[in-house]
């Protein structure tokens, strides 16, 4: 926080070092953002959005959160505009479908109980990985969003209802659907070494 | 008691440490006699290791210089 504010002060006195910094720092991680938000096609747009919106807005940045918490929502807000923009916005998704419902009998106890999984071939295995980037792209709403801060940039909770502005009970039902969908995919692939559909 | 469904509705907020001490001795307690349970707890716990790292331009110096350039060129609309 405190190289935040020498950055911040640097940024607002337009030095080129300072933006070096700050691209070289948040870059990556503003791409993924846009990309699992929006999809690849227009991630790179989104991001170019996003630079002249935060240059705009850094003057009145408030320091309550971290530099980098407050690129990241800026970002997400630039990609959500863009989906609304193209109609294509779902924050939630509507269907309140339960993807393991089936699996279980009407006593509540295990119908097809999940099978046994090789975690060292899964792990190496290039395909499953084609699976998953897949299935990335392809979840509903904000769900890969969430995971990936959640799993690859390890922030908090509260960072990450912040950057997507969705509640705490939401990001709950974001990052569990997220991962059952993810346990689905990785179960079909032990047993069919296939991606599922 | 939670029977094997409702644990895995809560499975997710389990690994995150969302649940109440309560419901979380009750999870515990279940997934002991429940190898099931056990194993598919254990199994989304793994599930985000499987993810493709995204080892996506993690800011060569080169990448940084064309941001840079691309920002500078940019108009300023204010
Ligand atoms: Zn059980």
């Amino acid at each position: 926080m405190e190289s935040d504010a020498r950055l911040i002060a640097e940024l607002l006195k337009q030095d080129q070092n300072a933006f070096r910094e700050v691209i070289g720092r948040y870059q990556a991680a503003m791409l993924s953002l846009a990309r699992n938000i929006a999809g690849s096609a227009i991630a790179d747009e989104i991001v170019q959005e996003s630079w002249l919106a935060i240059i705009k807005a850094l003057p009145r940045f408030e320091r309550r959160s971290s530099l980098k918490t407050w690129i990241l929502r800026i970002v997400a807000n630039e990609a959500k505009t863009r989906l609304r923009r193209e109609n294509r916005y779902q924050s939630m998704d509507s269907g309140d479908e339960d993807f393991m419902a089936a699996r279980f009998g009407a006593n509540g106890h295990w119908l097809t109980p999940p099978v046994e999984w090789d975690p060292e071939t899964l792990l190496d295995s290039e395909d499953l990985k084609l699976c998953l980037d897949k299935l990335m792209s392809s979840l509903p709403g904000l769900q890969s969003a969430a995971l990936k801060l959640k799993q690859q940039h390890g922030l908090a909770s509260t960072d990450i209802c912040n950057i997507l502005d969705v509640s705490e009970s939401n990001l709950r039902v974001l990052l569990h659907r997220a991962r059952i969908r993810l346990f689905q995919v990785v179960e079909h692939f032990q047993q069919t070494g296939e991606c599922c559909e | 008691m939670f029977n094997c469904k409702q644990l895995s509705a809560l499975s997710s907020d389990y690994l995150d440490g969302k649940l109440t001490s309560r419901q979380k001795l009750s999870v515990r307690f279940h997934t002991l006699m429940c190898k099931y349970c056990r194993r598919f707890l254990a199994q989304l716990s793994m599930v985000a290791a499987f993810l493709p790292e995204n080892h996506s331009s993690d800011g060569s110096a080169e990448e940084i210089e064309s941001q840079l350039k691309r920002l500078l060129s940019k108009p300023d609309h204010s």
